[in-house]
């Protein structure tokens, strides 16, 4: 059986996630059937925002509370969220792409890959530039690092070229981007990747 | 259908539950803060996907719960017999255990959850046994094991000896499945598809386990010594070795 592809959108708390989500849905429901299933950890709040931001249809937005341990939710135990997902895809046969936004976690919060297709992982500068050189399964591994709002970097002190050399030296040749998704910097840099990796090779597995 | 081949009684219920218990993730070792070495291979590049870490479990894991955990567990269990004690064989084979671990990580491991298991054991019941068990290990200085905590565990809650080493082989497996779901791209069900099939290599890893004598017990893979002893100075790492 096919499914549409999805997309996980992880980071820390207040990174960025939900505004990338709500940026792609802008962007993006014009030309995809797409849905929304958000996490948090003991509230609705993020699907509240989108809903309220009219991203989509209200129906097209499910939230997940995933109680104290947010990415057991999209990585150990992906029952509630692959039910969301199974949801959605039942109430809308023609959906072509699921975002599945994580609760926000620490840094080693991946996602499980019978959960999702590919996985962008959501940093920022204000988080200390350091993040980078931490390294870890997200800051390394993840199919898309972005390193979000680089327009406060001259007010936190944020050295983005040192976190460019640390990401590269952590990622090797996997993609990161800067971004100031609020503003839409680099945004469609974000959805030319999606297109190429995620909705293209998924129309060439079909 | 499995037919049951054993009579159980309520009296079961007891140790049963209390195995589980001991076994729970949720109980407090420390257990979830290590991956037996497996980050370790992953870092080398050895384990990487599902049917690598099939191989990594049948050809490395199960081998060394026949034949050194489950193995010491069994003699210590015996030497454990609740009304006379053999507390030199038990010191013998926590000595043991302590020999078996040649890189550093996985001995202190199985120093600290050891440790840390019979004092749990001890607090929790109060048992003789449990008392005595510490007393001497402390008297004597003796390097603690998970597997002779193990057979404590069992002899104090009236737990019979396959009962204890399949908890052990439960415990053991499950802990580094789970740890790989945190280190490789591995879902859910690819997971427990491949606990499925370790655990029904059970029932003939304990009965060989059970046959090993003292002086048979060991196995060496210097593979995942040296991938353990590298481990530790790691950049970065999820797990202790």
């Amino acid at each position: 059986m096919t499914r549409p592809p999805r997309i996980g959108i992880g980071g820390p708390v207040g990174s960025g996630k939900t505004m990338l989500c709500l940026k792609l849905c802008q962007k993006l429901r014009e030309r995809y059937s797409m849905a929304v299933v958000t996490n948090d950890i003991y509230c609705s709040e993020d699907a509240q925002f989108l809903t309220k931001h009219s991203a989509l249809a209200p129906e097209r937005i499910v939230g997940v509370e995933t109680g104290g341990c947010p990415h057991t939710a999209i990585r150990d135990d992906t029952t509630m969220n692959e039910q969301a997902c199974n949801g959605l895809e039942t109430a809308f046969a023609d959906l072509q792409l699921i975002l599945v936004e994580s609760g926000g976690d620490n840094l080693t919060a991946t996602f499980s890959p019978e959960l999702v297709d590919a996985f962008i992982y959501v940093i920022d500068v204000a988080e200390g530039d350091k993040i980078p050189r931490k390294g870890g399964p997200a800051i390394r591994h993840s199919d898309l690092l972005i390193i979000n709002k680089i327009d406060l970097a001259p007010l936190v002190g944020a050295d983005l070229d040192m976190m460019a050399r640390d990401t590269s030296n952590q990622r090797g040749n996997r993609a990161f981007l800067f971004c100031d998704l609020k503003r839409e910097h680099n945004l469609d840099s974000v959805i030319a990747w999606i297109e190429q990796e995620v909705l293209f090779v998924t129309k060439a597995r079909a | 259908m499995i037919a049951s081949t054993a009579p159980t009684s309520v009296a079961d219920a007891a140790w049963l539950c209390a195995l589980l218990q001991a076994g729970d993730s949720y109980y407090p070792t420390g257990a979830y803060a290590h991956s037996y070495g497996l980050e370790g291979m992953v870092q080398l590049g050895v384990v990487e996907d599902r049917d690598t870490l099939r191989a990594f479990m049948i050809d490395s894991a199960l081998p060394a719960l026949r034949q050194v955990e489950l193995p010491l567990a069994a003699h210590a269990w015996r030497a454990l017999e609740p009304a006379s004690p053999d507390w030199e064989a038990v010191a013998e084979l926590c000595t043991l255990t302590h020999a078996l671990k040649s890189a550093r990580e996985p001995r202190f491991a199985a120093e600290n959850i050891g440790r840390q298991r019979a004092e749990l054991l001890s607090g929790l019941h109060g048992h003789p046994l449990a008392k005595a068990y510490l007393e001497r290990s402390s008297a004597g200085a003796w390097a603690h094991s998970t597997a002779v905590s193990a057979a404590l565990e069992g002899r104090v809650h009236g737990a019979p000896l396959v009962a204890v080493l399949s908890g052990l082989t439960y415990a053991n497996l499950s802990g580094q499945i789970a740890a790989s779901m945190k280190l490789i791209r591995i879902g859910q069900n690819a997971a427990q598809t491949l606990l499925t099939e370790l655990l029904s290599k059970a029932p003939e890893v304990v009965a060989a386990a059970t046959e090993v004598p003292v002086d048979e017990i060991g196995w060496f893979n210097p593979w995942l010594d040296i991938a353990c002893a590298r481990h530790e100075t790691s950049d970065f790492r999820l797990f202790i070795s």
